[in-house]
């Protein structure tokens, strides 16, 4: 069964590149966003992105990460995908897993589409014979006939968007890392694209999922965690950590 | 278990990771060479030709500069400098790779030798084509052909195996230290030329002192010397071997120490 177990795991950010140390020690004042900048008086300064997380994700959490801009959503995402590993705490973790951070992720502008389709499904992990078996519902799905065959810089913003999309949604896999991506093409295309999405999702045993959207949660996820300066404050039933940080007044786009 | 064990497992299964995904950097590294040289009608075959347009202007004129018979320094220019643009090369873009491929990272379940791969892929596409040339040379001047031309594969993987360590440690130090690709840039121009490239290593003794202190030389010795003279000399692989040894073990030590802090670097 896959799971994800987060034990007392942080994830600090060292600071290379700073003008000066008073820099960021005025920074550190005041600041409604980000995680706490760490200043020791040595001359290393760090960014805590995550402090001190206890989580575990079993088979049918779908889970909505929640927050303000840069309350740790993304930086968790990526330390669940492995590309960082905790500065302290430890992850256990089991099953096939995908990161969708960027739907662009991988394409190369330079090739068609249907070399991109390839392309990124071997990123993604997939065997050329799964490729081929999917590149034609890849291509039937982003209705870009024989488009595909011409390179992808050809394409307008939104038929790159329906490619990467239609690739995207195209990996199955049993721990599902998203972030937040939704409004692909034009509206008949968004409601087709929703659709695939949540057919993905649902097929998938864990996700999580890092979104602004109150609506788009609901409808995917049935937990929610909600993070503030890199700390977990909330985690349970969606509906129940969205009443208690009053996500439906502070919705945004 | 403690961290250094961890560490150690953890760089082992970034490496099986990297063999096991080969079908990742094939497919990679060959769009890389295709991109390279993207919508020109001779494609790939440009890298044979700018190899070709080099040595062919520059041999005949160096080989009477040098007195030196024309066949013998022609294949000797090619051949060196086949060799030290593929060693070059891949060390030099190793030491870009991580940063250059930080968003395949953050997207893919990658391991880093999988990136490494892709850059010894690619320049090994190259080194292929390259190679036609060292075929039109061998028929103009009708090289004599050697048994001695089957170690050429193996004297290949050797190269290889030298060039990853110092692209390995060179990837973990740039990443690190950004100023480390463009000091090595400068470096390696001046390597070029105390290397028996355009000259001769047998010329005088000075000059051979020289070039048997030089690692380079005997990366290339390896390639060239059964080629052109259909020799081989054991004291180049003895040396080449003792290097990829222990710069190995030096090398991945250095990533198992490091590798989890990499991520942060990019």
């Amino acid at each position: 069964m896959p799971f994800i177990k987060l034990s007392n795991v942080s994830l600090e950010y060292p600071i290379y590149d700073t003008v000066s140390r008073s820099f960021t020690r005025s920074l550190t004042r005041g600041m409604q966003v980000g995680g706490k900048i760490k200043n020791d008086g040595s001359t290393k300064s760090s960014i805590l992105a995550l402090d001190n997380l206890n989580l575990t994700f079993v088979d049918g959490d779908r889970v909505a990460l929640l927050g303000n801009n840069g309350a740790g959503k993304t930086s968790l995402l990526k330390l669940l995908s492995g590309f960082y590993e905790p500065t302290k705490g430890h992850i256990e973790k089991e099953g096939k897993l995908s990161v969708l951070l960027n739907l662009m992720a991988g394409m190369d502008v330079n090739q068609s589409g249907y070399d991109n389709i390839l392309l990124c499904g071997m990123l993604h992990g997939l065997e050329r014979k799964e490729i081929l078996q999917k590149v034609e519902e890849i291509a039937e799905f982003s209705e870009l006939g024989s488009y595909l065959y011409l390179p992808v810089r050809l394409y307008s913003q939104g038929m790159t968007l329906r490619l990467a999309f239609s690739i995207c949604t195209s990996v199955n896999s049993e721990i599902l890392l998203l972030d937040e991506w939704i409004g692909a093409g034009d509206a008949d295309f968004i409601v087709k694209a929703r659709e695939r999405l949540s057919r993905m999702v649902f097929a998938s045993s864990i996700l999580v999922f890092a979104t602004h959207h109150p609506d788009v949660a609901r409808h995917l996820c049935n937990k929610a965690i909600y993070l503030e300066h890199g700390k977990l404050i909330a985690f349970g039933d969606i509906e129940e950590v969205m009443q208690h940080q009053n996500l439906d007044v502070l919705s945004h786009n | 278990m403690p961290a250094g064990n961890t560490h150690f497992n953890n760089a082992l299964v970034d490496l099986l990771n990297g063999i096991n995904s080969r079908s990742v950097w094939l497919a990679l590294g060959w769009n890389d060479v295709n991109n390279r040289y993207n919508r020109s009608k001779l494609g790939v075959f440009w890298a044979s030709l700018s190899i070709l347009i080099f040595v062919g202007a520059l041999g005949p004129i160096y080989a009477s500069l040098m007195s030196v018979e024309t066949r013998v320094y022609m294949i000797h220019l090619l051949l060196g400098f086949i060799v030290w643009n593929f060693v070059s090369n891949i060390i030099l873009e190793c030491s870009k790779e991580f940063i250059g491929s930080a968003h395949y990272l953050t997207s893919f379940q990658l391991s880093y030798f999988t990136l490494l791969f892709r850059v010894v892929w690619r320049n090994t596409v190259v080194l292929c084509y390259q190679m036609l040339v060292f075929v039109i040379l061998a028929l103009f001047f009708r090289q004599p052909v050697a048994v001695e031309w089957a170690v050429v594969p193996l004297a290949l993987l050797m190269i290889m195996l030298n060039a990853l360590w110092i692209g390995l440690i060179m990837s973990i130090l740039a990443a690190r230290y950004r100023d480390f690709s463009e000091l090595f840039n400068n470096i390696f121009r001046l390597v070029f030329f105390v290397t028996p490239i355009i000259w001769m290593p047998n010329a005088n003794e000075q000059l051979n002192q020289i070039a048997q202190l030089n690692p380079f030389f005997h990366l290339i010795e390896l390639f060239r010397e059964p080629l052109l003279q259909g020799n081989i000399s054991l004291v180049h692989w003895q040396i080449t071997a003792a290097m990829a040894v222990s710069g190995w073990i030096l090398a991945f030590a250095l990533f198992a120490r490091y590798r989890s802090r990499i991520a942060f670097w990019l």
